[in-house]
C-alpha cells in the first residue's frame, strides 16, 4: 500500500504540472476566456481545504451542526460580493494592487509601515494553517499506509509531506511567480487551481455515494442517524455567531481567497457567474459529511475524527476509494499551500525583502524581485513545514483553520471602512489592525503557547480562559469578540480623531468613488511632469527591458504619442507607470521611485476632486459621444433598408402592373377582334354569331373577375379590408361549397370526396371570405387534379385549439422549389411554361391573405407527395369575443 | 448607497436571522435543522442564480 501510494501521490503531482504547463502554453487563449467565469468559480473554491475534506468530518462528529456555519457565511456573502466584487476589481485595476497588504496600503495613502503590518500579520495567521495542510497530507498518507502513530518516530528524510512541501515549493515559484508584475493573468495556475477544485469535488462526491451505499443500510449506521435525530441543536449561541463571521469575512480576507477573488479576476462578469456557481459547490461538497461524521462516531469511537473520511473508505469501500480519498485531500491541501503561499510571498517580498534588500541597488532589479519572491515563497512553506513538525500534532484541523479566521478578521474592520467610509484614517488601520492582533494572539495563540512551553497561565488573573469564562464564551468566541470589538472601537476613535495627509485623502477618495468609476480611474490625480527617459529607464529597471517596450509601445500607440517628440511625460503617464510599478514592488515603493523622477505638486482634496469631478465629466461626454454615435449609426441603417425596400416595392409595383396589364390585354384584345368579326359580317351565321357573343361575355366576366380580385387584393395589402366575424360553423360552410362545386368537378371528370370530423368546433370568422378561400381552394384542386380519374378530397378536423382544413388532390403536385412561391401574386402567370394559366393568379395570395387577418395559417404540405395539398387552420371560437367588424 | 445595495444587504440580514438559534426550538432535532439549513441554502443558490441573471452593475 506504501509504495502504491506514493505512486498515486507522485502521479498526481505530475498531473497538476502537466495541467498547469497546459494552461499555460496550449489551451487556446479564446476558449480559456470563455470558460474562465467558470474557472473563476472554481478557484473561490481554494476556500474548501483539507479541513473542508477531513476536518468538516471531524467537526460534525464531534459538535454536530454548527460545520455547515463555515460554508453559510460566505454563501451570506456572496449577496453582495456583487457588488463588492465589481468594486474592488476596479480599485485592483486601476491601483496595480496584487495583495491584500498593497490594498491596505494603497488606500491608506500608500503607507509602507500598514503593508508591512499586514504582510506580517497575515505570515503569523495563516502559517499555522498551512502548517496544518502538511499535517492532512502526511497523516491520510501514515493511515493508508498502515503507519499511523508512527509519524513521531519516522525519521525527516522518511516523511512523505516533506517531499509534498518540496514539490508545492517547485509548482508555486513555477507557475505563481513568472511574471514581476504580480497581478498579471496567470492561466497555469488558475486552469491548476480550478482543475483541482473540481477534482476534490468530483472525489468528495465519488467516496462519499460509494461509502454510503456500503455502510447506509448498516444497523451501525441506522442507530448512530436515530441518536442524531433525538439530539437537538446545542451549540452555544456565542459560538454560532462567531463561526458565521469569521467565515463570512475570511471569504474575501484569508490571503488565498483575495488572491484568487481579486488579483487573479481578469474580468467583473466573472462575479456573476461565481455569486451562484461557488454556493453551489459548498453545498453539493457537504452533503456526504453527515452520514461520515455519524458512521465514524459508530465504528471508531476513539479514532480521529478528522479521518473518518480515510478509515471508513478503507473498511467499507476498499483501498482504490480510500486512494482516491487520499488524492482528493492532497488536492485540497495542495491547492490551498500553493495559493496561500503565492499570496504571503508577494506580500512578504514586497514589504519586506524588496525595499531591504533591492531598492537602493542601481541596476536590473526583475530579476531580483522574482528571486526575493521565491525565496520568501521556499521560506514561508519551510515554517510551515517547520510549525507541522514540532507544534502541529495536537490540533484538529478545523480548530487551527478557524483560529486562522479570527486573525485575518482583523484587517475588516480597516479594509470595509476603507471601502466605504471616508473618515477611516492610516493610523488607525495601522493601531486597531495590532490591537487586535494582540488579543488575537492572547486569547487563541498563548494558551497553547504557554502549554508547549510550560507556562502556568491559569494563574493569571485576567487568563485567557477565566475572561472566557466570565463572558460565558467558549475561547474561540470569546477571542473573536473582544479582539474584534477591540479593533473597531481604536479603529473608530482613532479615525475620528486624527488628519488624513493629503495623499491619504486622495486615495480615499479615489476607493469610495470606485463604484463611479467603471473606466479611467487611473486617469491621473498628479499635477507634474517627468522626462520620459528617466521614467522609462525607472520601468526598464523593475519590469525589465523588454517589458517595459511592450508597455510603452502600447501606452503610445492608444494615446497616439510620439515618444521620440515627447520628452516629457505628463500627469496620465507618471500614473500610468506608477500602477506598472506598484504591480512589481507594491503601491509604497512604487511612490517613492516615482517621487525620486518626477517633479509632482501636492494636490488639495477640491483639487482632486475637481479632478475627478472633470474626468467624469470628459467620460459622460464620451459616453454620450458614442452613444450619439451608435444612434446615428443605427439610423443610417435603417435608412438604408428603408431605401431598400422601398426599391423593392418599385420593382414589385412595376412588376405587377406588367402582369395586370397583360392580364387585361389578352381578354381586350379577344373582345375587339369577336366585335370587330361580327361588326365586319353583318351575314354571320346565328350560330357563329352566339358563339362569338358567349366568347365576348366570357372575356368580360374574366376581366370583371379580374379587377375584382386586383380590387380585393389591393385592399388586403393596404389594410383596408375589413371582415364581418360572426360564430361561424366551417362543417357546413364546406358543405354548401362542396354542393356547389359538385356539378364542375363532375364536368372534369374529377371525384369530389367530403370528410370532416364530427365534433367540429365553431370558429370567429367573415363567411363569405372564407368561402372565397374554399372556392379557390378547392377549384383549383378540380382543376389540377389528375385528368383521369381525378380525385380531390376535402378533409377538416379539430387540432388544439384550431380547426384544420387539407384539400389534396392526386395531380402533378406542387414542384419543391415553388412551394414558397404558391402565395405570391400572379404565381401561375410568372410561370406560365410550367403550368398554363387559367385562373387571375391572384387566388392563392387572396387566400393568404384573408387567412391570414384571421389569425389562421396557410401552407402546403410537404410531406404529402401524391398530388398536392394545401392546408389552412382557423382559430376555433371560444366565446369572449362579440361579433363585430374587424380591421386588418 | 443604492436601492439595490440596501436590497441585498437586507437579503443579508434576513438570512442571518433565518438560520440563527432564533429557530431552533421549532425543530425536533439537529439532523431536521442541518435538513432545513440544506434546504436554505439551495433557497439562497436559486435566489443569487436570479440575482446574476439581472445583470449591470450593481453599485
Amino acid at each position: 500500500m506504501t509504495l502504491s501510494l506514493i505512486l498515486i501521490g507522485a502521479a498526481y503531482l505530475g498531473l497538476i504540472f502537466a495541467a498547469a504547463w497546459y494552461f499555460e502554453k496550449r489551451f487556446p487563449r479564446d476558449r480559456y476566456q470563455h470558460l474562465m467565469p467558470y474557472f473563476y468559480a472554481l478557484a473561490l473554491a481554494v476556500y474548501c481545504t483539507a479541513w473542508t475534506f477531513y476536518g468538516s468530518i471531524g467537526r460534525a462528529a464531534d459538535s454536530g451542526v454548527d460545520f455547515m456555519l463555515i460554508y453559510l457565511g460566505p454563501v451570506l456573502m456572496m449577496f453582495i460580493w456583487q457588488s463588492m466584487g465589481q468594486r474592488l476589481y476596479r480599485i485592483k485595476s486601476s491601483q496595480g494592487i496584487s495583495s491584500l497588504a498593497d490594498f491596505l496600503s494603497a488606500r491608506y495613502g500608500k503607507d509602507q509601515n500598514l503593508g508591512v503590518l499586514v504582510a506580517l500579520v497575515s505570515l503569523f495567521g495563516i502559517l499555522p494553517y498551512i502548517g496544518l495542510q502538511i499535517k492532512a497530507i502526511s497523516e491520510s498518507f501514515s493511515l493508508l499506509s498502515g503507519s499511523a502513530g508512527e509519524s513521531q518516530s519516522v525519521s525527516f528524510f522518511e516523511d512523505p509531506a516533506l517531499y509534498v512541501s518540496l514539490v508545492m515549493i517547485a509548482f508555486t515559484i513555477l507557475f505563481g511567480t513568472r511574471y514581476v508584475q504580480g497581478n498579471r493573468p496567470k492561466a497555469g495556475l488558475i486552469g491548476t487551481i480550478a482543475f483541482e477544485s473540481l477534482f476534490k469535488l468530483v472525489a468528495f462526491v465519488i467516496v462519499g455515494a460509494v461509502g454510503l451505499s456500503y455502510f447506509g443500510s448498516s444497523p451501525e449506521f441506522t442507530e448512530g442517524l436515530r441518536e442524531f435525530a433525538q439530539a437537538k441543536p446545542d451549540m452555544a449561541s456565542g459560538d454560532w455567531f462567531s463561526i458565521l463571521l469569521i467565515s463570512a469575512l475570511a471569504f474575501f480576507l484569508l490571503p488565498r481567497q483575495f488572491q484568487m477573488g481579486v488579483v487573479e479576476n481578469n474580468s467583473p462578469k466573472n462575479i456573476k457567474k461565481a455569486i451562484w456557481l461557488f454556493p453551489l459547490y459548498l453545498l453539493i461538497i457537504n452533503l456526504f459529511v453527515l452520514p461520515f461524521a455519524i458512521m465514524g462516531n459508530q465504528i471508531f469511537p476513539d479514532g480521529d475524527s478528522d479521518f473518518y473520511l480515510l478509515s471508513l473508505s478503507m473498511t467499507y469501500s476498499g483501498p482504490a476509494i480510500a486512494g482516491l480519498a487520499f488524492l482528493g485531500g492532497l488536492s485540497a491541501a495542495s491547492a490551498m499551500i500553493i495559493v496561500s503561499t503565492l499570496a504571503l510571498g508577494n506580500m512578504l517580498s514586497t514589504y519586506v525583502l524588496v525595499p531591504k534588500l533591492a531598492l537602493g541597488l542601481d541596476k536590473a532589479l526583475d530579476r531580483r524581485i522574482l528571486s526575493l519572491r521565491r525565496f520568501a515563497i521556499a521560506l514561508i512553506i519551510a515554517l510551515a513545514y517547520a510549525y507541522y513538525h514540532f507544534f502541529a500534532a495536537q490540533n484538529s484541523l478545523v480548530s487551527i483553520g478557524l483560529v486562522s479566521f479570527v486573525a485575518m478578521s482583523q484587517f475588516a474592520p480597516a479594509f470595509i471602512a476603507g471601502l466605504y467610509w471616508r473618515e477611516a484614517k492610516r493610523k488607525a488601520a495601522f493601531w486597531s489592525i495590532s490591537a487586535g492582533f494582540i488579543l488575537w494572539f492572547y486569547f487563541l495563540v498563548l494558551p497553547d503557547f504557554a502549554s508547549i512551553a510550560g507556562w502556568n497561565i491559569e494563574s493569571w488573573t485576567a487568563n485567557p480562559a477565566a475572561i472566557a469564562q466570565k463572558l460565558n464564551l467558549s475561547l474561540l468566541s470569546a477571542g473573536t469578540f473582544c479582539s474584534l470589538f477591540l479593533n473597531s472601537l481604536v479603529f473608530m476613535i482613532i479615525s475620528l480623531r486624527s488628519e488624513a495627509s493629503l495623499e491619504e485623502a486622495n486615495q480615499a477618495t479615489l476607493f469610495i468613488e470606485a463604484s463611479e468609476w467603471k473606466e479611467g480611474l487611473n486617469s491621473g490625480l498628479y499635477r507634474g511632469s517627468a522626462p520620459f527617459p528617466d521614467i522609462k529607464s525607472l520601468l526598464q529597471k523593475f519590469l525589465g527591458k523588454t517589458r517595459a517596450e511592450v508597455v510603452l509601445e502600447r501606452y503610445a500607440q492608444l494615446n497616439k504619442i510620439d515618444w521620440e517628440t515627447s520628452p516629457t511625460v505628463d500627469s496620465r503617464m507618471i500614473n500610468y507607470a506608477e500602477v506598472l510599478l506598484s504591480e512589481a514592488i507594491g503601491p509604497a515603493s512604487a511612490k517613492i521611485m516615482i517621487a525620486s523622477v518626477a517633479k509632482r505638486e501636492e494636490l488639495s482634496r477640491e483639487e482632486v476632486l475637481g479632478i475627478l469631478e472633470e474626468s467624469q465629466k470628459v467620460l459622460k461626454l464620451n459616453r454620450q459621444l458614442s452613444k450619439r454615435e451608435e444612434e446615428l449609426h443605427r439610423a443610417s441603417e435603417e435608412l438604408q433598408q428603408t431605401n431598400q425596400k422601398l426599391q423593392q416595392m418599385t420593382e414589385i409595383k412595376d412588376e405587377f402592373l406588367y402582369t395586370v396589364t397583360h392580364e387585361l390585354r389578352t381578354p381586350l384584345t379577344a373582345i375587339r377582334m369577336q366585335s370587330e368579326l361580327l361588326q365586319e359580317d353583318p351575314e354571320m351565321p346565328a350560330e357563329d354569331r352566339k358563339r362569338f357573343v358567349d366568347n365576348i361575355v366570357k372575356d368580360c366576366e374574366r376581366l370583371s373577375r379580374l379587377i375584382s380580385n386586383v380590387l380585393d387584393l389591393e385592399k388586403f395589402e393596404s389594410g383596408s379590408q375589413k371582415l364581418s366575424l360572426s360564430r361561424l360553423s366551417l362543417d357546413d360552410l364546406i358543405r354548401a361549397n362542396i354542393t356547389q362545386l359538385e356539378n364542375l368537378a363532375q364536368s372534369s371528370g374529377v371525384e369530389l370526396t367530403c370528410e370532416i370530423s364530427s365534433e367540429l368546433k365553431p370558429t370567429f370568422a367573415d363567411a363569405d371570405r372564407i368561402q372565397q378561400v374554399l372556392t379557390n381552394l378547392i377549384g383549383n384542386a378540380i382543376k389540377f387534379a389528375n385528368p383521369e380519374g381525378g380525385k380531390v378530397w376535402v378533409t377538416a378536423y379539430q387540432l388544439d385549439d384550431d380547426l384544420k382544413v387539407n384539400i389534396h388532390d392526386n395531380g402533378r403536385g406542387i414542384p419543391e422549389s415553388d412551394r414558397l412561391l404558391i402565395f405570391d401574386k400572379f404565381y401561375q402567370v410568372r410561370h406560365q411554361t410550367r403550368r398554363k394559366p387559367s385562373g387571375s393568379g391572384l387566388g392563392l395570395a387572396i387566400s393568404k391573405n384573408i387567412i391570414a387577418m384571421h389569425k389562421g395559417r396557410i401552407w402546403v404540405d410537404e410531406e404529402f407527395k401524391a398530388g398536392a395539398k394545401i392546408s389552412f387552420t382557423l382559430p376555433i371560437y371560444k366565446g369572449q369575443k362579440t361579433p363585430k367588424t374587424a380591421q386588418k | 448607497m443604492s436601492l439595490k445595495t440596501i436590497n441585498q444587504i437586507l437579503i443579508l440580514v434576513i438570512g442571518v436571522i433565518l438560520i440563527s438559534p432564533l429557530f431552533w426550538d421549532f425543530f425536533a432535532s439537529s439532523l431536521h435543522y442541518l435538513l432545513y439549513l440544506f434546504v436554505l441554502m439551495a433557497l439562497a443558490i436559486f435566489v443569487l442564480y436570479k440575482q446574476s441573471l439581472r445583470g449591470g452593475d450593481l453599485e
